[in-house]
């Protein structure tokens, strides 16, 4: 009878989960983006200091409860070599969170390029897209309308997934829940990705 | 459940089916002990030897005779245990649910909760007994080689 009532308990109270990537150049802010949502959002979290955040190889996973969802983040490595590991993780992702380098100038048009083989792949059709334009707590940082300027050639290829684009500051926090509380909203209300099904044992 | 090496997915007909043939086994066997016991020693037999908390003892012939097929019992629903439940960790589970619905059982039956306290150490004796033999059966099972294909070994 244990194993029956404790297997209701996991069926009637188990969250749904999805999966979302965190892409980006190196430096971008991925990291402490993932940070700053532990800390948002996990109420016991104690994180690492935000200034302490080196360049990550491979990767770094976070689990996040909002609602009724459970977010796992993949936070993927920026730099160029390891770009070439994202698509690895397309197939599986309910959601991409993209985040640009505000004050990074000259790289932007990097940063673009890179959006636009993310958005360009097959694997991620319909699947949700956050663009975060990241570091707005610096002075001499790009708008957000100067960055839709400069991604507006991929405009077309995002199709009819849902995308937004956010300003927030990872270091301060701003803009961080709104992302992540549109992010939950899009996944949990998108058909064509459906939340990782878990055995109940 | 499936079939699959391992595989275990929470199954609630599944284990809803499972606790009914328990039960059904755990009474079935009861009365046929019961029966054995009764026309060896040519006394009626009664559903009080089964739900009656009162009549377990070592003081009267009655009570004896069902304390001895109560712990018969318990040896013959740890058959049971390793034919229909198969997974030595949830012996335990299964023969305290058991115990559970005979103990709702005789408070029924008497419209008295047992209180007598030779009832209770013959079932916790019993539950002990069925679980941990049991579970001896199926780990016993369970640790059984698992033949990867039929051919016989080559002499390399």
């Amino acid at each position: 009878m244990y194993t029956l009532l404790s297997g209701l308990y996991k069926y009637m109270f188990q969250k749904d989960e999805y999966c979302i990537l965190i892409l980006g150049l190196d430096n971008a802010g991925k990291t402490t983006f993932l940070e700053q949502s532990k800390t948002r959002f996990n109420k016991n979290y104690k994180g690492m200091s935000l200034s302490k955040i080196t360049t990550t190889v491979g990767l770094n996973i976070g689990t996040v409860d909002v609602g009724k969802a459970r977010l796992m983040f993949w936070d993927l490595g920026g730099q160029e070599e390891l770009q070439s590991l994202w698509d690895k993780y397309y197939a599986e992702c309910h959601g991409v969170i993209y985040v640009i380098d505000s004050t990074d100038e000259e790289r932007l048009s990097e940063s673009k390029e890179a959006f636009e083989k993310v958005v360009s792949s097959e694997a991620l059709d319909g699947v949700p897209i956050l663009v975060l334009a990241n570091k707005q707590d610096v002075e001499t940082c790009l708008s957000i309308p100067d960055i839709k300027t400069a991604f507006s050639d991929c405009t077309c290829k995002i199709g009819r997934r849902d995308c937004l684009t956010q300003a927030c500051s990872a270091l301060t926090g701003k803009g961080v829940r709104e992302g992540i509380e549109w992010m939950v909203k899009c996944v949990v209300r998108n058909v064509h990705r459906p939340p990782r099904q878990r055995d109940i044992t | 459940m499936a079939g699959q090496f391992r595989s275990y997915v929470w199954d609630p007909l599944l284990i809803l089916s499972q606790i009914v043939l328990m039960q059904t086994v755990y009474y079935g066997s009861l009365g046929l002990w019961l029966a054995l016991v009764d026309a060896l020693v040519r006394s009626s037999p009664s559903l009080d030897q089964m739900f009656d908390a009162e009549i377990l003892g070592f003081s009267t012939p009655p009570g004896r005779l069902s304390m001895m097929s109560f712990v018969l019992n318990a040896l013959t629903c740890a058959l049971g245990l390793l034919y229909f439940i198969r997974r030595g960790k949830q012996c335990l589970d299964f023969t305290v649910t058991v115990h559970f619905f005979h103990l709702l059982g005789c408070w029924l039956y008497s419209s008295r909760f047992p209180s007598a306290l030779t009832w209770w150490l013959v079932q916790a004796v019993c539950i002990a007994l069925m679980a941990v033999i049991g579970e001896y059966l199926c780990m016993r099972t369970e640790l059984k080689e698992i033949p990867l294909s039929s051919a016989p070994k080559s002499n390399v």
